[in-house]
């Protein structure tokens, strides 16, 4: 019933925010001279500057701005965002394909551990409010809001990769990296562990598991926090509210009264903030790729950084962008879900 | 007659950081079966807190310090619910005693529908009634359902594990079944026949279109009708003992009345106990058969209803009398402030603002005396130690 | 006089808020968690107004580290240079030490000016509403659409690699944060009976805005902003790792460790080689972060008026 409606009128209300997350990269776009912008579209370095001219013309890059936006768009959803001369001058759109595979991997693995992790430490730090066990969750939590994502990186990778000698850092052992690209071995998914499986050859998905561990727990680390934190203090709130005493006073057992009444409405402030998760996630993604040589749009994205390809990092971030907003609709519909009152509104 | 529930010498405070709130400082107070007792005073003066003492449900800060809360259950045993375990409290809670709290928006959980929750209570303690009434069922499908296979076996699974509840066979294994969501949805027959007594009763409690109204959640109900939820919730296994807190209070002035109606049609009608607890001394007249008054963490008069009003001994309860208004006499107000719980006046908590204090009421503190046959009053006055 | 009654008034609808103060303070007091924050703030303040002293500056701007000479391979720690050398052979130790000035500068700025965008925007915004308030919102929305370090990181690329495009980067991604909850608290306080009878008294709306709102308004606002100086610390540090920091001599944690990050994977045989490039400068990044969000988690709590009073 109400429920549609808000769906509908949420996913309307989608629509500006997609012209306003565009409208924005375009924007950074104008920071450039039409003949920077224009050598974003061509391989290598033209050696004649006739090129580049016939790009600006070709692409209407010194057209008036709304004119200019009307071609850029056409040719963004057309899938063109220019040549990614820090990937090897493929276009910035494959680079991207070629990259999503492997951190959808990262952050599919990273999200139950974080949200299973976050909620059960910030119900057990409620419950036992300024008990040891508190303090502990409450101190750790926030030691992992304050690591820089690169330092807990580097500290995982000196002990499990330079010390102890665990696996190397990369996606894949040098030996199931020469099989998955072998030609007999078909990359279904692109998903290294998925793909394992669907070949028959086991080990490669758990040599994959293997290298994928550490990125995960440092992904862990850094965002666990967040839920720890949000998913504590709804918690108190929830419990010093009325309906918990009548529960308590029906004789429900403190099990059912936490575990059914409070974390129930306890967890909508959690679905709230867990569009912020995203963000933390899709930027967590880009540093620890890099440190630890996992080749995803995040390894892909700091390159491009540090070389100053301008199409790849801007064609990065219009793609975050638009995964965070279709995140941030799915929150809402989330929530719309757990709390019936969010629906009438 | 015989007492239903007996507060002895209850002493709760609460540690905040301001301090030490010495919110109930010995309270005596006992409930006979049958009646009404009405607990009046002004806010603050620890009637919630005496009303939660007996169920043992002081929330924290809040701890109880001493006393004790005799209480005779159904099978006619006399347990003290303070010094009971957790297992066996929750027995007793929402099954003998239960309570109605002012707020009934605040009390009801936003995210569950109102059948949801009436009938967890049935879930709650009333497991092997609507076992046996499933597995009747079953049987009953059992019979039709010849030749169906897959049916007939899931059929006999069902049976199976419900038989194994009543049994009290392998809890693990059940626990561990009711971690897992396919499986889980066997509990669907034992939810489905609970929510059917749930709508029963909220038919029971003159709720129109009950089977609607359970499918509702609390948010798209008025007050009136959250708080006949509420009631639902208290009465549904005929508790020994209703503790009504303020039931009226929050809800419009036609309602109310509605409410206080319904209240006394159950209470005869379930033939239960009641303690009200209420700061308005028309509904106690209209509802009650004695009245215990409270100040500041202390129960300073019981007795009966008439006599209460008719012939009130303590100062206190005088100058509560005297605060009605009434049509054509003086409006009166008691002087002084409600005294601060942190660090209450000695001897007598009523002594500064009292007008009949003599020396003696700032250092000792009046024992709850029986002055007259069924009037107790806690007051130097009548102690005899001064005349 | 009339006024003099209205002051009181006004000072009575004020005086709940500076008992909450008072008892703020004293919270924050006695708790341990918040104590131990204050005290690494300190120990770093005592850093960065001490840096000339602890490591005396060689070049004319002493944010610009010394360099013993240009080889590539970062030297382990010895008595010279007490914290090793970086990949062209800058002075670990120098650059941690002139670093927490850098660390302090860019924590400051960016909150500030920051704050002083919200500030500005958010109360007009709030205050006036309408067509203004509606345009300003949608302008937050789309920036909060970009995860900040993405957005950020787009902006250096375009404006160019310098702490300057750093600073004013980190700038544009905040500024939406602090003008939505100073708007949100103008909003509030709006309604208030203080501000109808300064309206009906025919004050300014500047007056109203600058003497009635915002001295109400702002207190929430200016904790919380003080307190993300770790978090605007910590972004900025994964800027200048990224390579998008204010360039290679420049006295910064991030830059730092982004300076050896190609030996950051020790050798062949000893894999921990190069330990001293991260570990060190890393440790004082994490601390001064620490410090801030020991500070912000302490002040949360207390400020969080449901979870308050125990």
């Amino acid at each position: 019933m109400g429920m549609k409606a808000y769906i509908v009128r949420r996913v309307l209300l989608f629509i500006p925010t997609l012209l306003g997350v565009t409208l924005l990269i375009f924007a950074i776009l104008q920071f450039f001279t039409p003949e920077e912008r224009a050598s974003a579209y061509i391989r290598g370095t033209p050696k004649n500057p006739d090129v580049i001219y016939r790009v600006i013309e070709k692409y209407h890059l010194d057209a008036p701005l709304h004119i200019q936006y009307y071609f850029w768009i056409t040719r963004v959803l057309s899938g063109d965002l220019g040549i990614a001369k820090s990937a090897g001058n493929i276009p910035v759109s494959v680079a991207l394909l070629k990259g999503i595979p492997a951190t959808f991997e990262l952050v599919i693995f990273s999200i139950p551990s974080i949200i299973f992790l976050g909620i059960y430490l910030g119900i057990k730090s409620a419950v036992n409010r300024d008990k040891a066990s508190d303090h502990i969750i409450r101190i750790f939590s926030i030691i992992g809001w304050s690591l820089p994502t690169f330092w807990s990186a580097l500290i995982l990778i000196s002990i499990f990769y330079g010390g102890l000698g665990w696996v190397s850092a990369g996606r894949l052992s040098n030996e199931a990296y020469g099989v998955v690209t072998s030609p007999n071995f078909i990359r279904y998914t692109r998903i290294n562990t998925i793909d394992g499986i669907l070949n028959g050859q086991l080990w490669i998905t758990i040599d994959a598991l293997k290298h994928i561990v550490l990125p995960v727990i440092n992904l862990t680390i850094i965002s666990v926090a967040l839920i720890v934190r949000v998913m504590r203090s709804s918690m108190l709130e929830e419990l010093s509210k009325g309906y918990i005493l009548t529960a308590k006073a029906k004789g429900l057992s403190n099990d059912v009264v936490i575990n059914k009444h409070a974390k129930r409405n306890a967890l909508i402030p959690v679905v709230t903030i867990s569009g912020v998760l995203t963000a933390g996630l899709l930027t967590g993604v880009v540093i620890t790729e890099t440190v630890f040589n996992y080749k995803g749009i995040g390894y892909f994205a700091a390159h491009a950084a540090l070389q100053m390809d301008i199409p790849s990092v801007l064609g990065f971030a219009l793609f975050v962008g638009l995964v965070y907003s279709v995140a941030n609709l799915i929150v809402d519909i989330t929530y719309a879900y757990i709390d019936p009152r969010i629906r009438v509104e | 007659m015989s007492q239903i529930v007996r507060l002895k010498d209850i002493v709760v405070r609460f540690y905040t950081y301001e301090g030490v709130v010495k919110a109930l400082e010995k309270v005596n107070l006992f409930v006979k079966k049958g009646e009404t007792l009405g607990l009046v005073g002004e806010t603050g003066c620890g009637k919630t807190m005496t009303g939660l003492s007996i169920f043992n449900l002081i929330p924290s800060p809040g701890r109880i310090e001493g006393g004790e809360v005799l209480f005779r259950t159904k099978e006619g045993r006399i347990k003290n619910l303070l010094s009971l375990d957790e297992a066996g409290l929750q027995r007793i809670r929402g099954a003998e005693i239960s309570m109605i709290f002012q707020e009934p928006s605040a009390s009801l959980n936003p995210v569950y529908t109102i059948g949801d929750q009436v009938s967890e209570v049935f879930l709650t303690h009333r497991e092997k009634a609507l076992l046996k009434n499933t597995i009747k069922k079953i049987d009953e499908e059992l019979q039709e359902s010849k030749g169906e296979l897959l049916k007939r076996f899931i059929l006999r699974f069902e049976k199976n594990i419900y038989e194994r509840i009543m049994r009290n066979k392998d809890p693990l294994l059940i626990r561990i079944l009711n971690k897992i969501p396919l499986i889980r949805r066997y509990r669907r027959r034992l939810e489905a026949e609970a929510k059917k007594q749930a709508i029963s009763l909220l038919r029971d409690l003159g709720i129109p279109d009950p089977e609607r109204v359970a499918d509702m959640y609390p948010y798209e109900l008025s007050g009136g009708m959250q708080q006949r939820a509420v009631i639902a919730m208290a009465l549904a296994c005929n508790p020994v003992l209703l503790v009504a807190d303020e039931p009226t209070t929050s809800l419009d002035v036609t309602i109310q009345a509605r409410i206080l109606e319904l209240i006394r049609e159950l209470k005869r009608r379930f033939d239960t106990t009641v303690l009200f607890i209420t700061h308005d001394l028309g509904v106690i007249a209209e509802m009650c058969d004695r009245v215990a008054v409270m100040y500041a963490g202390n129960v300073v008069e019981i007795a009966d209803v008439k006599e209460i009003f008719r012939n009130p001994l303590h100062p206190y309860t005088k100058a509560l009398m005297e605060s009605i208004p009434q049509p054509g006499k003086e409006y009166k107000t008691i002087r002084g402030v409600v005294p601060n719980l942190i660090n209450p006046p000695s001897g007598c908590r009523f002594h500064p603002r009292c007008p009949q204090a003599v020396e003696i009421c700032a250092e000792k503190r009046p024992e709850l005396l029986e002055i007259r046959k069924d009037h107790f009053v806690a007051c130097h006055l009548y102690d005899g130690e001064e005349r | 006089m009339k006024s003099n009654s209205r002051w009181s008034e006004l000072k009575k609808s004020m005086s709940p808020t500076i008992a909450e103060l008072k008892f703020t303070v004293k919270r924050i007091r006695e708790s341990p968690l918040s104590i131990m924050g204050m005290a690494i703030i300190m120990f770093f303040a005592a850093i960065a107004i001490l840096a000339p002293i602890l490591a005396p500056p060689v070049n004319e701007n002493p944010y610009i580290m010394p360099h013993d000479g240009w080889k590539r391979v970062p030297k382990p720690p010895s008595p010279k240079h007490i914290f090793g050398t970086t990949s062209g052979q800058y002075d670990v130790f120098y650059g941690c030490i002139w670093g927490t000035r850098t660390a302090f500068y860019v924590g400051f700025e960016v909150v500030g000016i920051s704050l002083l965008i919200g500030i500005v925007i958010g109360s007009l915004s709030g205050y006036y509403g309408g067509i203004v308030d509606e345009i300003m919102m949608r302008f937050t929305d789309i920036i909060y659409a970009f995860p900040g370090l993405i957005l950020a990181m787009a902006l250096v690329v375009a404006f160019g690699r310098s702490l300057e495009s750093v600073l004013l980067a980190l700038v544009l991604v905040s500024w939406p944060t602090y003008t939505r909850v100073i708007r949100g608290e103008v909003l509030k306080v709006k309604q208030t009976d203080y501000v109808e009878v300064a309206k009906a008294i025919g004050c300014s709306d500047f007056r109203i805005i600058t003497r009635h709102i915002l001295p109400n308004a702002i207190y929430p606002v200016l904790i919380m902003a003080s307190l993300n100086i770790g978090s605007v610390v910590l972004t900025a540090a994964a800027l200048s790792f990224l390579g998008l920091g204010a360039g290679e001599s420049f006295a910064d944690w991030g830059q730092l460790i982004s300076n050896s990050r190609d030996y950051i994977m020790g050798t062949a045989a000893n894999p921990l080689a190069y330990w001293h490039t991260w570990l060190i400068p890393g440790l004082f990044i994490f601390m001064f972060v620490l410090g801030w969000n020991l500070l912000g988690d302490a002040f949360r709590d207390i400020l969080d008026p449901t979870i308050r009073r125990r």
